[in-house]
C-alpha cells in the first residue's frame, strides 16, 4: 500500500518538474503528459479506495525529517498513511482533478501559457495529495502552504489583467491571516505533545496530558486555518474574488477540493476538539451557510453564483462537523465536490460558448444550443438542492438530523438555507438555459465545446446523481474506526445519524423541492413587471445582499487601510523619529558645553534650507540640532569630557 | 594551520589584486574566493566531531602580546563551520556579482578580499582581542567600499554606518576589558568555561561579581552586537548603507555581515552573561517582536525596492534575536538556521534587486511594471527567492521560522510566550509586503519603457551563475534541513543547557 | 637635576591642551587631523613616562608602538576622507562642510 501511497502523491510533482521547465518542449506542450501522470496517480488512489473498502488500512508510515531539539529530543517527522477518510479524498482529488485536466485541454485551448498552466495545476494536486494522504499535522501544514501557494498562480493565472492579480494576492494573505491559527496551534501541540504525529496528539489528548485551555486554543487555531482555506464567515471574502481564475481552475480548487481542505482538516482533527470549539465551529457553519445563500440570490455573474453557493455548502459541512455529524459532513463534502465541479465545468462550458461572457443576464435558452451541458447542470442543480434519489439529498439530509438532534436552532438556520440553496440554483439554472436568449448575438454563436469537454461534464453528471448509493461511505467514513474517536468523544459522541429521521427528511426534501419551485415560479412564470413588484418591499435585502453585506468595504476601511497607514506611519517614524532621538542626545551635550551661537545658526538654518515637511510637522525640532560641522561636535565630546572629568576629580579629592 | 592558511588566504589574493592588471583583479578575486570555499569544504571533512571545537584543526594559542596575555588561537567548532561555509559560499556569488565593476577595479577586489579575511576571521576567533581585531577589520573595507564604489548619496551612508558600527564596538570593547581585567584571561572558550561553571554552581552572580557591572557589561554587549544584527532601535545604518552599497556589497553585507551579530551573542554575550540575558529576557524579547513587526511595516511603506528588502532583514533578523532569547533548543537551532537561511535568501533578493537596477537605473517599485512578460526567468527567480523569504514550506525560510516559532513558543521562561505569539503578526505583513511587490513590479501590463527586450534582456548567464546556486541551496536546505542543522545542532545543545540552568538560577523560569 | 614624572606629565597636559585648542579652533582639517596627532603623541609620552617610573615593564612601550602603527593608518585614512571631502565640496573646511546635517 505504501508504493501505491507514494506513486500516487509524487506522480504529479514529477509530472510539475518536467512539465515547468520542459512543458513547452513536449508534445501538445505537455497536455497529454499531465494527464498521464495523473491518470497514475487515479489508478493508485482507486486501488488504494479498494483495499480500504476491503477493510485493509495503512498505517502511518513516516521518516525522521530533521531534529531542531536537538539529540535527546524526538525528531520531527513526515509521514503519510491511508485510512478510509484518506481513501474517500484521494478519489476526490484525483477524480476531479484528472477531468479537470482533460476538460481544460478543451477550455485552455490556444492560451498563451498553456503549458505553465498544466504544471501548476500538477503542483496543486501535489499539494492537496500531501494534505490528504499526511499523517503528521506538519506535513500537512507543508501541503496547506504549497496548495495556498498553487492557488495564489492559478487565480492570478492571467496576472496581466489587474483583477486576477488582485484577486491571487488577497486569496493568499486572507488565507494566511487563518494560516497564523494553524501556526499556533502547531505552536500549541510542539510545546505541548512534543510531536506532530496525528497518532501522538490523540494519545495525549486521550490520556489527559493534552487538555484544558490549551487543548481549546490548538482547537480554535486549527480552526480558523481550516475556515480561512474553507473560506468561512469573515473569511469567505477571498473566494468569489478567485473566480477570476480560469473556469476549471474554479471548479477544482475553489469548489471540489482545496476550500473542501478545510472540511477535510477539521474532520481529521475531530478528536481534538473540546465541545466548546465544535459549538463554534456549528455556529460558523451554519451562519456562513445562509449569509452566502443570501448573497448568491443576489449575484448576476454565473460563477459568482456558484461561489457563494460553494461558501453556503461549506458551511453546511461546518455545520455536520460542528453538531458531531463527522460521517455526514465529510460525505457531504465528497458528494459536494462532484456535483460542484460538474457545476462549474458546466458553467465553463456556457462561458466558453458564450465568448467569455459571464453575466447571466445576457444569457438564456441555451438549453436548445448546449444540450449535454443543459442536462449534466441539471443533475447537478437537482443533487444540490438535495431532491432525493440525487447524492446531495443523502448527504445534507444527514447533516440536517445531525444538527435536529444537537442543536435544533442552527437546523432551522440550516433548512433555510437549503430553500435558499434551492432557490438561487433554480434562478441561475433558468437564467441560463431557460427562456428566450437574451443576447442574439451571444446565443447564435454559442456551441458545445469538444470531446475533451463535455467527456468531463457526462462523467461528473453520472456521479452527481450515483454518488450517493452504495454502502460506500459507511465503510469508509465509519466514525468508530481509526483515529475520529480517539479524543475525548466517544463513538456515541460522534453520532452516525440515519436519514429517515421522521421530522427531518419531510423537511428537508420540502426545503429543496419548495425551494426549486418558488424558483421556477418567479423567475420563469412571473412577468417582469410583477417581479419587479414582488422585489420592491424587499429593496433593502437585496441592495444589503447584492453588495456582499459590505464585507469588502469594511475589511477596507477597518483593516487595510489602518493596516497601510500604520505602515506608512512607522516608515515616516523611522526616518525621522530614530534619527531625533539620537539628535535629542545632541541636543543635551549642547547645552552642556554652553557653546552659544550655534543655536540660533542652527535655528535659522534649519529653517531656511528647510528639514522637509514631513520633519517640521512631526517634532522636526530634533533634525535642526545636527548642524553637520564637526568642530561643534568635537566642542561637545570635548566640553563633555571635561565635565566628567571634573566630576570624577571632585569625587576623589 | 588549515585554518590559518583560510583566513589569510585571501589577504594574498588582496596583494594579487593590487599588482595585477586591473583587468584580471575580477579574476582573482573569484578564484580565490572560490578557493576560499574549497578550504571551507576541506576544514569540514577534517573537523571531526562537531560539537566542540575541533582538536585537530586548533590553531595555537601562540603567544602574541606576551605583557598582556593575549595569544593567536584559532579554532572551529559547528556553529563556527556553518558560518563559514555561509560566509564563504556568499562571498563567492558575490566575487561572481562583482565582475562588472569598473571603477578602479584592482582596489575594489583588494577591498572586496581583505573584507573576507575579516569575516572568516571573527568565525574562528578564539582570542577576545584577535576577535575585535578581526571586527574592526571588517569596517574599513566596508567603509571604503560603499563610500567609494556606492550610489550617489555614499558619502552619508558610509560614514553612517562606521559611525553606528564604530559607537558598538566602542561599547563592545570596554565590556570586553571589563571582562578580561576580571577573568584574566582574553581566551574565549576559557571565559564561557568560567561563567557556566558559574551558573552551574548556582549562583546568580556573573563573572564580573555579584553587582550590577556584569549587567551592564551585558547589555554594552548587546547593543554592540545588536547593532550590526540590526535590532530595533539601532537598525537606522542599514537602509541607508543597502541602499548606497553596490549589489555584491549589499549581498555580503545582508548575506554575512549581520550574522555577525548574530554570531557575537551566541558566542561572547550570551555564554559570557547567561544569568545577565537571562534577567533581562523580556527585553530583548521584546526588542526581537518589535523588529519583527516593525521590521515588516516600514518595509510596507517603502517605495525603493532596496530598502525594501533592507527591512525586510531587519524584520527577519528579528527571528535570530527572537530564538536566542528564547533558549530553548529549537529555538536557538531555528535562529542559527535562520542566520544561514536568511544568509543565502537576502544575497539572492538583493542581487535580484542589483539585476534590475542595472538595466532600469532606478529602485522605484511604482516605477515598475509587467516584468514578467519582458524577463520571465528573472520573473520566477525572483519570485522564488520571495517566496522563499516569507516562509514557503519547501524552502530554507520556513523551516527557520516554524523552528523559531515553535522553540520560543515552547521557551522555559516564564511569560514568553506571548512574544512569540506577537511575532506571529510578521507572518501575514510579510506576505502582505512581498505580494503587493511582485505584483508591481512583476504582473499587471508592461509598461511601455519596459517591452523593449533589448534594453530589458533577460537575466544573463553570469546573473544566473550568481542566483542559481543561491537558490539551490535555499532549496536543498528547505527540503533537508538536518543538512544544514547536523553542523551546529551539537554546539547548541551546550548552549542550551548553560542557559537552562541560567534561566533557574535568574528565577525567571515557568 | 633629575626628571621625574610630573615633567613628563606636564609636558603631556601641554601637548595635548595644543592638540584640543588645534582642533576646537583651526577650520582647516588638515590642521584638525595634526591637532588630533598632537594629542594621541600626548598620550604616548605619558603611556612611556608611566611606564618607565610606575610600573616598569615594557607594556607602555609596546602599547606606544601600536598608537603609532594606527595613527599612521589613521592619518591615512583621514587623509583620503579629507582628499574626497576636497573632490565633494572643493574646500576643507570643516565648518562649511556640513553634509551630516540632519
Amino acid at each position: 500500500m505504501l508504493n501505491l501511497a507514494l506513486v500516487c502523491l509524487f506522480a504529479p510533482l514529477f509530472g510539475f518538474v518536467v512539465q515547468y521547465f520542459l512543458g513547452k518542449r513536449l508534445p501538445r506542450q505537455g497536455d497529454l503528459f499531465t494527464v498521464a501522470t495523473l491518470g497514475a496517480s487515479l489508478v493508485c488512489a482507486i486501488l488504494l479506495t479498494i483495499k480500504a473498502l476491503g477493510g485493509e488500512t495503512m498505517d502511518p508510515w513516516s521518516i525522521e525529517w530533521f531534529r531542531p531539539g536537538g539529540e535527546g529530543a524526538p525528531a520531527w517527522t513526515l509521514g503519510v498513511m491511508v485510512d478510509g477518510l484518506t481513501a474517500v479524498m484521494l478519489v476526490v482529488v484525483t477524480v476531479v482533478s484528472f477531468l479537470v485536466h482533460v476538460f481544460s485541454i478543451g477550455y485552455m485551448h490556444g492560451d498563451a501559457k498553456y503549458a505553465n498552466y498544466f504544471a501548476w495545476l500538477q503542483m496543486f494536486t501535489f499539494a492537496m495529495l500531501t494534505v490528504v494522504l499526511a499523517s503528521d499535522l506538519m506535513l500537512l501544514f507543508i501541503g496547506w502552504e504549497l496548495v495556498g501557494l498553487s492557488s495564489y498562480k492559478l487565480i492570478g493565472f492571467w496576472c496581466e489583467k489587474k483583477a486576477p492579480a488582485n484577486a491571487g494576492r488577497k486569496a493568499f494573505i486572507t488565507t494566511r491571516i487563518g494560516d497564523v491559527g494553524l501556526v499556533l496551534a502547531l505552536m500549541v501541540i510542539a510545546a505541548v505533545v512534543g510531536s506532530f504525529d496525528f497518532g501522538k496528539i490523540a494519545a495525549a489528548v486521550q490520556d489527559g496530558t493534552f487538555s484544558g485551555p490549551w487543548l481549546t486554543i490548538a482547537g480554535l487555531g486549527v480552526l480558523a486555518g481550516a475556515a480561512g482555506k474553507s473560506a468561512q464567515f469573515g473569511f469567505h471574502v477571498w473566494l468569489p474574488d478567485a473566480m477570476e481564475g480560469p473556469t476549471p481552475v474554479s471548479a477544482l480548487i475553489h469548489a471540489a477540493t482545496m476550500v473542501a481542505a478545510g472540511v477535510y482538516l477539521v474532520g481529521r482533527t475531530m478528536w481534538m476538539l473540546t465541545p466548546e470549539v465544535l459549538y463554534v465551529v456549528a455556529a460558523l457553519g451554519a451562519l456562513t451557510g445562509i449569509m452566502a445563500g443570501f448573497i448568491a440570490v443576489a449575484q448576476n455573474d454565473i460563477k459568482k453564483v456558484l461561489a457563494y453557493s460553494t461558501v453556503s455548502q461549506l458551511g453546511y459541512m461546518f455545520l455536520g462537523l460542528g453538531v458531531g455529524a463527522w460521517h455526514a459532513a465529510l460525505f457531504h463534502l465528497a458528494t459536494h465536490a462532484f456535483f460542484k465541479a460538474l457545476m462549474f465545468l458546466g458553467s465553463g462550458s456556457v462561458i466558453h460558448a458564450c465568448h467569455h461572457e459571464q453575466d447571466m443576464r445576457k444569457m438564456g435558452g441555451l438549453w436548445k444550443k448546449l444540450p449535454v451541458t443543459g442536462t449534466t447542470f441539471l443533475a447537478g442543480v437537482l443533487a444540490i438542492s438535495g431532491l432525493p434519489f440525487f447524492s446531495g439529498f443523502y448527504s445534507k439530509d444527514a447533516i440536517l438530523s445531525g444538527a435536529y438532534h444537537r442543536f435544533p436552532f442552527l437546523f432551522w438556520i440550516g433548512l433555510a438555507a437549503a430553500v435558499l440553496t434551492a432557490f438561487y440554483m433554480m434562478r441561475l439554472f433558468v437564467m441560463t438555459f431557460l427562456g428566450k436568449p437574451r443576447d442574439q448575438h451571444i446565443y447564435d454563436h454559442a456551441h458545445e465545446g469538444g470531446f475533451s469537454m463535455q467527456m468531463p461534464l457526462v462523467v461528473l453528471g453520472i456521479l452527481a446523481v450515483i454518488a450517493g448509493y452504495g454502502a460506500w461511505h459507511e465503510i469508509l467514513l465509519a466514525p468508530d474506526t481509526g483515529l475520529v474517536v480517539a479524543g475525548h468523544h466517544t463513538v456515541g459522541d460522534i453520532h452516525h445519524f440515519e436519514h429517515d429521521t421522521a421530522t427531518v427528511a419531510p423537511l428537508a426534501i420540502a426545503a429543496g423541492i419548495g425551494g426549486l419551485v418558488i424558483g421556477w415560479f418567479v423567475f420563469s412564470i412571473l412577468s417582469a413587471a410583477r417581479l419587479a413588484a414582488l422585489k420592491r418591499p424587499l429593496k433593502g435585502l437585496e441592495w444589503a445582499c447584492s453588495n456582499k453585506f459590505f464585507f469588502d468595504e469594511f475589511y477596507r476601511e477597518a483593516l487595510l487601510k489602518p493596516t497601510y497607514a500604520f505602515a506608512a506611519f512607522c516608515g515616516w517614524m523611522d526616518k525621522t523619529g530614530v534619527d531625533g532621538v539620537v539628535n535629542a542626545i545632541g541636543r543635551g551635550g549642547l547645552r552642556l558645553a554652553g557653546y552659544s551661537g550655534v543655536n540660533d545658526d542652527v535655528v535659522v538654518d534649519g529653517a531656511v534650507k528647510g528639514v522637509g515637511a514631513t520633519a517640521l510637522a512631526g517634532g522636526g525640532v530634533f533634525s535642526r540640532l545636527q548642524s553637520g560641522r564637526v568642530r561643534f561636535y568635537l566642542s561637545v565630546s570635548v566640553g563633555i569630557v571635561a565635565v566628567i572629568l571634573v566630576l570624577l576629580l571632585k569625587k576623589s579629592l | 594551520m588549515l585554518l590559518t592558511l583560510t583566513v589569510f588566504f585571501p589577504l594574498l589574493g588582496a596583494l594579487l589584486c593590487l599588482v595585477a592588471p586591473a583587468r584580471f583583479a575580477r579574476v582573482v578575486n573569484v578564484a580565490t574566493s572560490a578557493v576560499v570555499l574549497l578550504l571551507t569544504i576541506a576544514i569540514w571533512t577534517q573537523a571531526g566531531d562537531l560539537s566542540t571545537y575541533s582538536a585537530n584543526l586548533e590553531v595555537g594559542p601562540v603567544a602574541w602580546i606576551k605583557g598582556f596575555g593575549i595569544n593567536f588561537h584559532l579554532a572551529v567548532d559547528g556553529i563556527g563551520l556553518s558560518l563559514l561555509l555561509l560566509t564563504a559560499f556568499v562571498s563567492l556569488t558575490a566575487a561572481i556579482a562583482s565582475w562588472k565593476i569598473e571603477k578602479s577595479p584592482r582596489g575594489y577586489h583588494a577591498m572586496f578580499l581583505l573584507l573576507l579575511t575579516g569575516m572568516l576571521g571573527v568565525f574562528v576567533s578564539m582570542d577576545l582581542f584577535l576577535f575585535y581585531v578581526f571586527w574592526e577589520i571588517m569596517l574599513l573595507p566596508m567603509y571604503f567600499l560603499i563610500g567609494v564604489w556606492g550610489g550617489p548619496n555614499r558619502q552619508y551612508a558610509a560614514i553612517k554606518f562606521f559611525l553606528y558600527t564604530l559607537f558598538g564596538s566602542v561599547l563592545l570593547l570596554a565590556a570586553i576589558i571589563l571582562v578580561v581585567l576580571k577573568t584574566g584571561t582574553w581566551s574565549i572558550p576559557e571565559i564561557t568555561a568560567q561563567a557556566s561553571a558559574l551558573v552551574a554552581s548556582g549562583s546568580a552572580a556573573t563573572i564580573l561579581g555579584a553587582s550590577g557591572l556584569g549587567l551592564a557589561a551585558f547589555i554594552g554587549m548587546f547593543i554592540g552586537f545588536a547593532i550590526k544584527i540590526p535590532c530595533f532601535p539601532f537598525h537606522t545604518w542599514l537602509p541607508d548603507a543597502h541602499v548606497e552599497a553596490p549589489t555584491p556589497i549589499s549581498m555580503i553585507l545582508a548575506g554575512v555581515l549581520l550574522k555577525m551579530g548574530g554570531y557575537g551573542l551566541i558566542r561572547i554575550a550570551y555564554p559570557f552573561f547567561p544569568t545577565a540575558a537571562a534577567s533581562i529576557w523580556w527585553i530583548i524579547a521584546l526588542l526581537a517582536v518589535i523588529s519583527i513587526v516593525y521590521g515588516a511595516l516600514v518595509a510596507m511603506s517603502q517605495s525603493d525596492f532596496k530598502r525594501l528588502i533592507a527591512y525586510s532583514s531587519v524584520s527577519h533578523m528579528g527571528f535570530v534575536t527572537l530564538g536566542l532569547a528564547a533558549a530553548t533548543t529549537q529555538a536557538v537551532n531555528g535562529a542559527m538556521f535562520m542566520m544561514l537561511a536568511h544568509g543565502t535568501i537576502s544575497a539572492m533578493l538583493f542581487m535580484i534587486v542589483g539585476v534590475i537596477y542595472d538595466r532600469a537605473h532606478h529602485r522605484d517599485i511604482d516605477r515598475f511594471g509587467g516584468l514578467a512578460w519582458t524577463m520571465p526567468k528573472y520573473a520566477v527567480l525572483a519570485s522564488f527567492a520571495f517566496f522563499a523569504s516569507l516562509g514557503l514550506p519547501g524552502l530554507s525560510g520556513f523551516i527557520a521560522e516554524i523552528t523559531v516559532f515553535v522553540g520560543s513558543f515552547a521557551s522555559q521562561i516564564d511569560g514568553f510566550r506571548w512574544y512569540a505569539l506577537f511575532a506571529l503578526l510578521g507572518l501575514v505583513i510579510t506576505a502582505g509586503y512581498y505580494l503587493i511587490t511582485l505584483q508591481k513590479v512583476f504582473l499587471g501590463a508592461t509598461p511601455e519603457v519596459y517591452e523593449d527586450k533589448k534594453l530589458f534582456p533577460d537575466v544573463t548567464g553570469r546573473e544566473l551563475a550568481v542566483l542559481l546556486p543561491l537558490a539551490a541551496v535555499t532549496l536543498v536546505m528547505g527540503v533537508a534541513p538536518s543538512l544544514a542543522m547536523d553542523i551546529y545542532a551539537g554546539v547548541v545543545d551546550g548552549f542550551q543547557s548553560t542557559m537552562q540552568t541560567a534561566i533557574e538560577v535568574a528565577g525567571v523560569i515557568r | 637635576m633629575t626628571i621625574g614624572l610630573n615633567a613628563y606629565l606636564v609636558i603631556g597636559a601641554l601637548l595635548f591642551s595644543a592638540g584640543v585648542v588645534a582642533v576646537l579652533s583651526r577650520r582647516n582639517a588638515v590642521a584638525v587631523l595634526i591637532g588630533i596627532e598632537l594629542m594621541l603623541n600626548a598620550a604616548n609620552v605619558n603611556l612611556v613616562a608611566f611606564d618607565r617610573f610606575v610600573s616598569g615593564g615594557i607594556g607602555g612601550q609596546v602599547f606606544t608602538l601600536f598608537v603609532l602603527a594606527i595613527a599612521a593608518a589613521e592619518a591615512a585614512v583621514a587623509l583620503a576622507i579629507i582628499l574626497n571631502v576636497f573632490d565633494a565640496h572643493d574646500r576643507i573646511d570643516v565648518d562649511r562642510v556640513n553634509s551630516l546635517k540632519g
